[in-house]
């Protein structure tokens, strides 16, 4: 002990006018409060029992330098003490690739910012004029490699930059609002243990079964148009029927998370047919680009289960800016070196297609259910129906050798899984030039 | 299935009853006639190719439409391709088989994409790729007319173009097995390979067919005629193994894939043997004999220190004076180039350079150490190897050596005269280890040409007696006694024959470590 006084209170006795309070969080993950002076220390969730995190006070270059050396998240609790930025989003953004995942427990009124001009977790959950603010003025661009950083601040401009992976706070903009510190807790935790990637081999992963539940036949009438709950499937795909949902309640169109399949940590994008056919918005596409920069960052794979008769039309949808969006998040679907895996469960159509990597993303396979029916634009109006619906049929791809298969639903998981483990070498191996996906 | 109004029950067993026409081919009669002519249907031969019960396939429901004037549309299951990925030893490997029950086991446009899209996935994540060619060329029917300017060699999944096959060169094997008449792509694709093997009687390689050949030249000939085994064995080289039958080919394939890693990044994998690396051979010295000019068979000496005697040896009925092929020692993977003294006394002529600069540039793209045996006396010379281009052939050679980043290993098993000693796993080329046997003899040309050359005035004017030839010989042969050159650390050592496995086996373990730290490094090969 130096005899400085904690920089944090004792649980209760520093919370925010909101009620947010570090010392508790760090209490319900088990950690214990770091006195002052006391460096970055080493630590287990859960009293010593789980995954190993290094605490800071601020995210700093440092901070990052030594979480990396250890081959660790970095698990940043910002005491209430800490001084504002002097200006709002200038420190938080340039953090590079290097950061693949952070939490941020925020107060009311914290956001995300500065994410880039073109992304922000302001602009992702709808919250302009939302304070983009640093967690400190020292971060960098120190390589950490693909560890999270989980940034918990109390103070409403505290939020972290562009490395956002999960905005958690107890209401206003945020990915999950809300929740008070237990539970926003318990989601950091299950963050951390989905996105820490221990098992880069299939082999050596342990493949926790699928929730017990209906099978995806069950869950998915076979009509085009017909209504299902696009988490059901989700939860008869992953790991144990388990994710942490980004930005959840924006663009309900798509739902963005991150989960494990066959013990390997991916990225997950599902679209909702419930919510207007799945039809993308702009927001939809930030959410999905935000979700790429995570999986690009920490090298996990990319899988889409798509569901989208298009792009939404105004007010929601395209504009002129609007269209730029879109444009922008094909191009980065695209461009994304992550491994990419499509099944197309229903309608896969123009642009929203390729933004959730069903066409022209340079997915690394595309399966499609056989209900699935892929085409460059909606019917006509006038259109038959039925002969709109033959032409877009997945069959009829994969007949002429587009598609390279058609998959039984009830398969996808063990497809899935099977396929990551076939394009495993993909990133490490990199792509010879000239071969063009 | 999709807007057919059904549900999930008509649309699974639609799905099902398609997969299963797929696996039809052309049906039993296409195959009974298959069969008829020696010959397997694709998924025969991908049964033997991989492990039991390993193979995945892709693009299962392709299926196309036969095309000719004047004859009723036929359907193609499969479009002429079967592919995927299986296991070879519990090794993952991607397959792309021509089906020979339709059009003669050409490809249609949807065929075509499934094999481009097999070839991506393999050279993106870096797993060896088996082509089992039959024609492999597009169907001619979509090829005539101007659409022939948009139609590609190899297919790619995307809108974009295909990569070339020499892009994947060096970064992951691609082995052919020739198994009906390669034409075109097909015979491009095994050229470019890593291995190339070909059924005899049953297969041939060949730019064009008899057809165009007929048509372009007015020469008839038949396939057999333009490319088959025994034309490539001898005299091109352009097959390493020319097989007895379909079912050698595919095994020869499986062992090939044995001594390889899955691409440049990996080391081989080491694979102990039993064949203890220590185990003795007496039996060598008798094998050798220590008069130059008497022949042996390097071959017998090979296999007797190689693990359990097994060599696979490539294009062993061209250049015949030299051998080139895949081993183990103490489990490592090797390379062997060996002279073989049986056949022009192991002189290094242009064929053999040919032959010993593909494969050592093969070994050295994918980590394999070479192991070089020399008793050679020099390179060709004279008019017709000048005319032949030994000039050229020598400077691959000498580029190719100096270039190598593998470790190599070398034993003077007798006479090692000329540059080529250099150039065959020498110490000026960076050879990690080079021992001689007591037999061994170094120096720059062999004591008689020594003498002609020197003393060429003195032999002309008859000043030199035969007896003081004779003095000569005997003195520059003394002069070139390898343990001179072991004296002065020129070479490593002189070992005793029968201890040259051993030696062998621990200079391979005492360079594994330089091989790890160069597996990043991308070296690609040339085709000739």
């Amino acid at each position: 002990m130096t005899g400085w006084p904690s920089p944090y209170a004792p649980p209760g006795a520093g919370a925010t006018p909101a009620g947010f309070d570090p010392a508790r969080l760090l209490a319900a993950l088990g950690l214990p409060v770091p006195a002052a002076g006391g460096g970055l220390p080493l630590a287990r969730l859960d009293g010593g029992t789980g995954l190993s995190v290094t605490v800071a006070a601020a995210l700093t270059a440092e901070a990052r330098a030594v979480a990396a050396q250890r081959g660790t998240p970095l698990l940043v609790v910002v005491p209430p003490s800490h001084p504002a930025p002097s200006a709002p989003g200038a420190a938080g953004g340039a953090v590079g690739h290097e950061i693949s995942a952070a939490a941020v427990l925020g107060a009311p009124g914290a956001a995300g910012g500065a994410v880039g001009p073109e992304i922000s977790a302001a602009s992702v959950l709808g919250a302009p004029g939302a304070a983009g603010g640093a967690v400190g003025p020292e971060m960098s661009a120190t390589p950490v490699g693909p560890w999270p950083v989980v940034v918990a601040a109390a103070s409403p401009w505290a939020v972290a930059g562009a490395d956002l992976g999960l905005l958690v706070g107890e209401r206003g903009p945020s990915d999950h609002a809300g929740l008070d510190e237990a539970g926003a807790a318990d989601l950091v935790r299950r963050f951390l243990y989905l996105s820490v990637g221990l098992q880069p081999s299939l082999d050596e992963a342990p493949t926790e079964p699928p929730r017990p539940g209906p099978s995806l036949i069950e869950l998915v009438p076979f009509a085009i148009d017909g209504a299902y709950d696009a988490e059901a499937v989700l939860a008869a795909v992953v790991d144990g029927g388990r994710w942490v949902e980004l930005a959840a309640g924006a663009a309900p169109e798509v739902l963005t998370a991150v989960a494990r399949l066959g013990g390997r940590p991916v990225g997950v994008t599902v679209s909702n047919p419930a919510h207007d056919g799945g039809r993308l918005t702009p927001a939809g596409c930030a959410r999905v680009e935000r979700l790429l920069d995570w999986c690009e960052r920490g090298g996990r794979p990319w899988v889409s289960l798509v569901d989208s008769a298009g792009v939404a039309a105004a007010p929601t949808g395209p504009d002129a800016a609007g269209q730029e969006i879109l444009r922008r998040a094909a191009a980065r679907a695209r461009s994304a070196e992550v491994t990419k895996l499509a099944v197309v469960v229903g309608r896969a159509v123009g642009l929203a297609a390729t933004v959730l990597g069903a066409v022209g993303a340079r997915a690394d396979l595309v399966l499609p259910w056989p209900r699935a029916q892929l085409s460059l634009t909606p019917p006509p109006p006038g259109f038959d129906p039925a002969e709109a619906a033959r032409l877009a049929a997945a069959d009829r791809a994969a007949t002429e050798g587009d598609l390279l298969d058609v998959i039984h639903p009830d398969e996808t998981r063990a497809r899935l899984i099977e396929l990551l483990d076939l394009v495993r070498g993909r990133r490490e191996y990199g792509t010879p030039p000239g071969v063009v996906r | 299935m999709a807007g057919t109004g059904g549900g999930w029950d008509e649309a699974l067993a639609a799905l099902a009853a398609r997969r299963e026409a797929g696996r039809q081919l052309g049906g039993p009669a296409a195959i009974e006639r298959l069969h008829a002519r020696g010959k397997l249907t694709a998924r025969e031969r991908i049964d033997l190719l991989f492990d039991p019960g390993t193979f995945r396939e892709l693009g299962e429901l392709v299926t196309g439409l036969v095309e000719v004037p004047g004859r009723p549309d036929r359907e193609a299951p499969a479009d002429g391709v079967v592919a995927g990925w299986g296991a070879v030893e519990g090794r993952r490997v991607m397959v792309v088989a021509d089906d020979g029950t339709i059009t003669a086991g050409a490809r249609g446009p949807g065929g075509n994409r499934k094999a481009g899209r097999i070839r991506d996935l393999a050279a993106q994540n870096g797993y060896p790729l088996v082509l089992l060619l039959e024609s492999s060329a597009n169907r001619f029917q979509s090829m005539m007319g101007a659409q022939f300017a948009g139609a590609s060699g190899g297919g790619s999944a995307g809108a974009s173009p295909p990569a070339a096959p020499w892009q994947s060169t060096g970064r992951s094997p691609v082995v052919c097995a020739v198994l009906g008449t390669a034409l075109g792509a097909a015979s491009f694709q095994t050229m470019d390979a890593e291995f190339s093997t070909l059924a005899e009687g049953t297969a041939a390689m060949a730019l064009a067919g008899p057809p165009v050949v007929q048509g372009g030249i007015g020469v008839e000939a038949t396939p057999q005629d333009l490319g088959s085994g025994e034309v490539h064995a001898t005299a091109t080289g352009f097959i390493d193994h020319v097989a007895p039958d379909e079912a050698d080919a595919i095994a020869t394939v499986r062992r090939f894939l044995g001594f390889f890693p899955s691409s440049s990044w990996e080391l081989p994998p080491r694979v102990p043997t039993g064949d203890p690396a220590g185990r003795v051979s007496p039996e060598l010295a008798d094998l050798v004999p220590l008069d130059h000019r008497k022949p042996y068979d390097m071959g017998r000496l090979v296999r007797t220190i190689v693990d359990d005697g097994d060599l696979l040896e490539l294009r062993p009925r061209y250049a015949r004076n030299i051998i080139v092929g895949y081993a183990r020692i103490d489990g490592w993977t090797v390379g062997i180039i060996a002279n073989q003294p049986r056949h022009l006394g192991g002189i290094v002529d242009v064929k053999a350079v040919i032959k010993a600069v593909r494969f050592a540039q093969i070994c050295n793209a994918y980590n394999i150490p070479l192991v070089f045996l020399q008793d050679q006396p020099g390179f060709i010379v004279g008019p017709d190897s000048e005319r032949e281009g030994a000039l050229r052939q020598v400077v691959r050679l000498m580029n190719t050596a100096y270039g190598a980043t593998v470790p190599m290993v070398t034993v003077l098993v007798r006479k090692a005269y000329g540059f080529s000693t250099w150039l065959l796993g020498g110490r000026a080329v960076g050879a990690d280890h080079v021992v001689a046997w007591p037999s061994g003899a170094i120096s720059l040309a062999a004591p008689e040409i020594g003498v002609a050359t020197l003393l060429r005035n003195e032999l002309a004017q008859g000043e030199l007696s035969e007896e003081r030839q004779l003095e000569l010989y005997a003195s520059y042969r003394k002069m070139s006694q390898a343990r001179w050159a072991a004296y002065d650390f020129r070479i490593d050592d002189v070992i005793d024959p029968a201890h040259t496995r051993e030696h062998l086996a621990a200079a391979l373990a005492m360079v594994e470590g330089r091989r790890r730290a160069q597996l990043r490094t991308r070296r690609s090969f040339d085709t000739a």
